[in-house]
């Protein structure tokens, strides 16, 4: 038996059986040439020893740590608790849906609130200066137009006056009555 | 998708309904509220003196709302309006307006005049208004008996009260 360099790289890790180890050191220890490739791979494994990264078995270590730490964490929490720490939501869509969220609320607290009506002196002072168009639906303006017609408001009043004759005596005059019987006496 | 919209349509009509406007009866409860009782008595009289006719009305307004009376006979139109206009103090801003249309007896001339006249009153004080103008010489005026006639509208302005109603 002539040992490849794969196999004298398993048995260099203890990796061969022990079956088969005897063959191994046998052809290690009679062949020449399968003695001098044992040692080219056992100086190789010694100098890339010495070319490790230092610190880097502390620093796997303290990754080993912290993944078993995760590790325990996971197997001990929730099927509920694993599912939503896997969903992934991006920081703008989960600030735009607490925007939106938090006007939805606004808007219904709001209409739920009692609406403040003016007085009725304070809705007329509002528009004194301005007219003031009421707006009603159909049914809403028969009532009004109704009331309106009860306290005699709307139309005209026609009055039929002697058919004689009449004649303009001087200017119009709005007076009170006092005031012209003191300007017919001076 | 249904269901999105009828949570949509719940909202729309919850705001359309805070955000309705005032109520029929807060309508009409703001115009009792401001409402005024127009009273007006029409005479024809005769020499400044006697009265041959009289017309009593009543009608209920609101402040800067005419109220408009159309006398019509003989050889005389004459369309008046009467807008009162309420201050803050109870005082009243009368403005009488009148529009006057007149032939002469031979139908052969229409006089045509229009007056607009205010005074301030107090709420129940009582004024004349003579749209064809009153002197007291018209007493004494010689004349065709039917020519001596004139028209005097009395107008007294009262806030209105549910009883009038």
């Amino acid at each position: 038996m002539k040992p490849d360099d794969v196999l004298l790289s398993a048995y260099l890790d203890g990796e061969v059986p022990p079956r088969f180890q005897p063959e191994v050191e046998a052809a290690i220890a009679n062949d020449r040439e399968t003695g001098a490739r044992y040692d080219a791979l056992r100086a190789l494994r010694h100098r890339l020893r010495e070319a490790e990264i230092p610190e880097l078995d502390r620093r796997m270590s303290e990754s080993w740590v912290s993944i078993r730490r995760r590790l325990a964490v996971y197997r001990g929490s929730s099927i509920f608790g694993r599912a939503l720490r896997q969903i992934r939501v991006p920081v703008p869509v989960l600030a735009a849906t607490g925007v939106v969220l938090l006007g939805l609320i606004g808007v219904l607290v709001w209409s739920l609130l009692p609406a403040r009506r003016p007085s009725a002196p304070d809705y007329l002072a509002q528009g004194r200066d301005v007219d003031v168009t009421i707006r009603v639906d159909n049914a809403n303006m028969e009532q009004v137009l109704q009331w309106l017609v009860d306290q005699n408001m709307l139309g005209e009043v026609n009055i039929q006056l002697p058919e004689q004759q009449f004649r303009i005596v001087g200017e119009p005059v709005l007076v009170r009555p006092g005031d012209f019987a003191r300007s017919a006496a001076e | 998708m249904s269901r999105k919209r009828s949570i949509i349509g719940l909202i729309m009509l919850m705001i359309a309904v805070s955000a309705g406007a005032i109520e029929i009866d807060d309508i009409v409860q703001a115009l009792l509220d401001q409402a005024l009782t127009v009273r007006i008595v029409a005479r024809v009289t005769e020499d400044g003196k006697e009265t041959v006719q009289s017309y009593e009305l009543t009608r209920v307004t609101i402040s800067g709302r005419a109220v408009r009376l159309r006398l019509e006979g003989g050889n005389l139109t004459i369309i008046a309006e009467f807008t009162p206009y309420e201050g803050e103090d109870n005082s009243i801003l009368l403005v009488a307006e009148g529009q006057i249309w007149l032939t002469t007896p031979q139908q052969e001339v229409i006089q045509y005049r229009t007056a607009l006249k205010s005074l301030p009153l107090e709420l129940g004080e009582t004024v004349l208004f003579y749209p064809l103008g009153r002197s007291p010489l018209d007493m004494d005026i010689e004349g065709p008996e039917d020519e001596r006639l004139n028209i005097e509208l009395e107008v007294q302005i009262e806030p209105y009260s549910r009883e009038e109603g």
